[in-house]
């Protein structure tokens, strides 16, 4: 079976790391300019350095977004950022606009182009067209289907990127400026306002709604890509949490090494399924891949978005000995509360809370203040950065 | 000035009216092969006189790019050039050896000089420029390019294209059978859009005409100005190239978009 990277957002330098300890590839992020998550807080180029010398000792790899649709005014700087990140030897870079492509030939700058999204490619001719300009990887249009995919990839056998995880835009990527039109914020370079989000009337004695898409989830096509030869699968969000990348990150990772060691089962895909969907507090569908997407992958006015308080903390420290385990408290939990751990390279671990101790080992009966330092006594193999939530859904019960 | 001004075709007798009014260059939106558009079949083109432009403005698939080329095939006598939005089309293009000039129309791109000569040197013959810049902007364009580009002077601007059928969605999340080509309007600034749905997605317009006429002084390097007809009446069109209209300029013409939180200045 081919070896497939695992991508990751990463929208600074905490979530790069742990993106990589929960078992991305690769990341993506966004610079301080140029990057269609204007919001985020993004990289500055020192930061960018630190962040590839950081993959680089771990053999994984970073790939810099420069992916706005430039105005005339943005061309200032551009051919110098572009030579900045060349030297930094970022693994590549994610462009959607053909200048970015004319400068690195023009200028012969020692960069690797990957195809943004933006550029909706859904055909192998128009695959052509970029590849032909040494484009070496094309991440392709979120609309594409299986057959799109599988054609592309058979005529040009290109090096393919698809998007697995995360929130969807209505539009076809970059061909929407009703930002612009509300709010006068530039979708295209960062800005979008979301206003897919918002509520529409239609015609009188109807009801409202919104046009926006439930999330992607390609838990059950993964395998299926991975035959037909995808290269590469990414996770939206770089401007998502600590806990929901590396959630994220953990489901797929398992679910990638369990097909490559045929050990993956259905009773772990809808295992992993409801993980996934509690992470989000959204529902999340296939979209496009398997169909054209119905009013059943989009969300109307019933959107749940139940916000939950699973992350219960982040292990700091961890003593063999003792068995107890130091955890900086994220949400509110108690004694005799069922939670689990869950880390990298490792089954979930649960816990049930019989004693909680504070920072002078005082018996507690609460943990209700955020960031407080807390010792749980857990029995197994914990480190450092392993995640603490409340535990919902038991694997043991789907088997 | 009207030997530049183009037009969309909604039907055939429109093109009668329009040369009666000495305009004489047309973009066919092509059936099947375009969203937004009100489009003419296959056979209605094949009854056409007079050489045209042709629209192929939706993001196709291989079996979409098949199709078009067996229809290039047979109309490829009377095509002057093609606007697409799919680069794809270009090695259809190629394939058939179509002697036509090759005009990318992506809306939103065509944001800049240097974007607009990259695509340029790599086979296009012109580029419809972005209605979302500001005239400073256009200007600056206009004195940079290497080739003569096309400037949209008028009409409804399309600002979403979407993959899904999002009225038919609607339709059927709540048992209605709304028009395909409806109106909606937002729930909290009561702004309203033009909604167009056909089996290959939905576009939406901004509900104002934007009048950029202002932009018929710019002489240099235009190759066309563009009248989008989009749900306008010949006559309503022929009365805005004369200036007769009430449609005020489009917002980005005079004011730039901003896209940090912190640019903003108002």
């Amino acid at each position: 079976m081919n070896k497939v990277e695992l991508l990751a957002p990463a929208g600074d330098l905490e979530r790069l790391k742990f993106a990589f300890l929960y078992g991305a590839d690769a990341v993506y992020i966004g610079g301080k300019e140029y990057s269609l998550r204007a919001n985020a807080k993004n990289f500055t180029l020192e930061e960018i350095q630190e962040g590839v010398e950081y993959a680089h000792k771990l053999h994984k790899k970073v790939y810099v977004t420069v992916n706005i649709v430039f105005h005339n005014e943005d061309l200032k700087g551009l051919k110098e950022y572009l030579k900045k990140l060349a030297k930094i030897k970022v693994d590549a870079i994610i462009v959607s606009d053909l200048v970015v492509i004319d400068i690195i030939q023009k200028e012969k700058i020692n960069l690797e182009v990957h195809l943004s999204t933006q550029a909706s490619t859904l055909n192998a001719s128009s695959a052509k067209f970029y590849l032909k300009q040494n484009v070496k990887r094309l991440v392709l249009a979120r609309e594409a289907s299986r057959e799109d995919i599988i054609d592309i990839k058979e005529k040009t056998q290109a090096d393919l990127e698809v998007f697995i995880h995360g929130a969807m835009c209505t539009s076809f990527s970059g061909k929407c400026v009703l930002s612009n039109c509300f709010t006068n914020r530039d979708a295209n370079r960062g800005g979008c306002a979301q206003i897919c989000r918002w509520i529409f009337a239609i015609e009188k004695g109807t009801k409202p709604f919104s046009i926006m898409p439930k999330d992607l989830n390609m838990v059950k096509y993964i395998e299926d890509m991975i035959n037909i030869g995808v290269n590469s699968f990414k996770i939206e969000g770089r401007m998502r949490s600590i806990y929901y990348v590396s959630t994220i990150l953990y489901v797929y990772r398992q679910i990638i090494d369990k097909i490559m060691n045929n050990t993956l089962t259905a009773a772990y895909v809808r295992y992993y399924q409801d993980i996934l969907n509690r992470c989000a507090n959204r529902e999340s569908t296939p979209q496009f891949y398997d169909k054209l997407p119905t009013n059943k992958e989009q969300y109307f006015l019933d959107r749940e978005e139940k916000s939950n308080q699973d992350f219960i903390g982040l292990v700091l420290d961890y003593d063999a000995k003792t068995k107890l385990a130091t955890i900086e408290q994220r949400n509110y939990f108690k004694v005799g509360d069922e939670l689990e751990l869950f880390g990298p390279n490792k089954e979930p671990i649960p816990i049930k809370v019989h004693k909680i101790f504070d920072e002078n080992m005082e018996e507690i009966e609460v943990a209700r203040h955020p960031q407080m330092l807390v010792k749980l006594e857990v029995d197994g193999d914990v480190c450092q950065n392993d995640i603490v939530r409340l535990k919902v859904f038991d694997i043991s019960s789907y088997l | 000035m009207k030997d530049k001004i183009l037009v969309n075709i909604k039907s055939v007798e429109e093109i009668n009216q329009y040369q009666k009014a000495n305009l004489n260059n047309f973009l066919i939106p092509l059936a099947n092969f375009c969203v937004g558009y009100d489009t003419l079949t296959l056979k209605e083109i094949l009854t056409l006189k007079t050489p045209f432009y042709l629209l192929i403005n939706r993001l196709l698939t291989k079996d979409d790019l098949d199709q078009l080329s067996d229809i290039l095939n047979q109309i490829k006598p009377f095509i002057k050039g093609i606007f697409l939005e799919d680069l794809g089309v270009l090695e259809v293009i190629d394939k058939l050896n179509l002697p036509v000039e090759k005009i990318y129309f992506a809306n939103h791109f065509g944001t800049n000089y240097a974007s607009i000569n990259a695509f340029l040197k790599r086979g296009f013959d012109s580029m419809v420029v972005s209605n979302e810049i500001t005239k400073e902007e256009i200007k600056e364009i206009l004195a940079k390019v290497d080739k003569e580009v096309i400037l949209q002077v008028y009409g409804y601007n399309q600002i979403m294209y979407s993959r899904r059928t999002l009225i038919t969605n609607y339709n059927q999340e709540y048992d209605f059978n709304l028009a395909l080509d409806n109106t909606i309007e937002e729930n909290i600034t009561k702004k309203k859009l033009k909604i167009k749905e056909n089996p290959y997605g939905t576009v939406i317009f901004d509900e104002n005409i934007y009048n950029n006429l202002e932009l018929l002084e710019f002489k240099e390097n235009v190759k066309f100005y563009y009248i989008n007809t989009t749900d306008l009446k010949v006559e309503d069109v022929l009365k805005a190239i004369e200036n007769k209209t009430d449609a005020k300029s489009s917002r980005f013409l005079n004011k730039k978009t901003i896209y940090k939180i912190g640019d903003i200045d108002e």
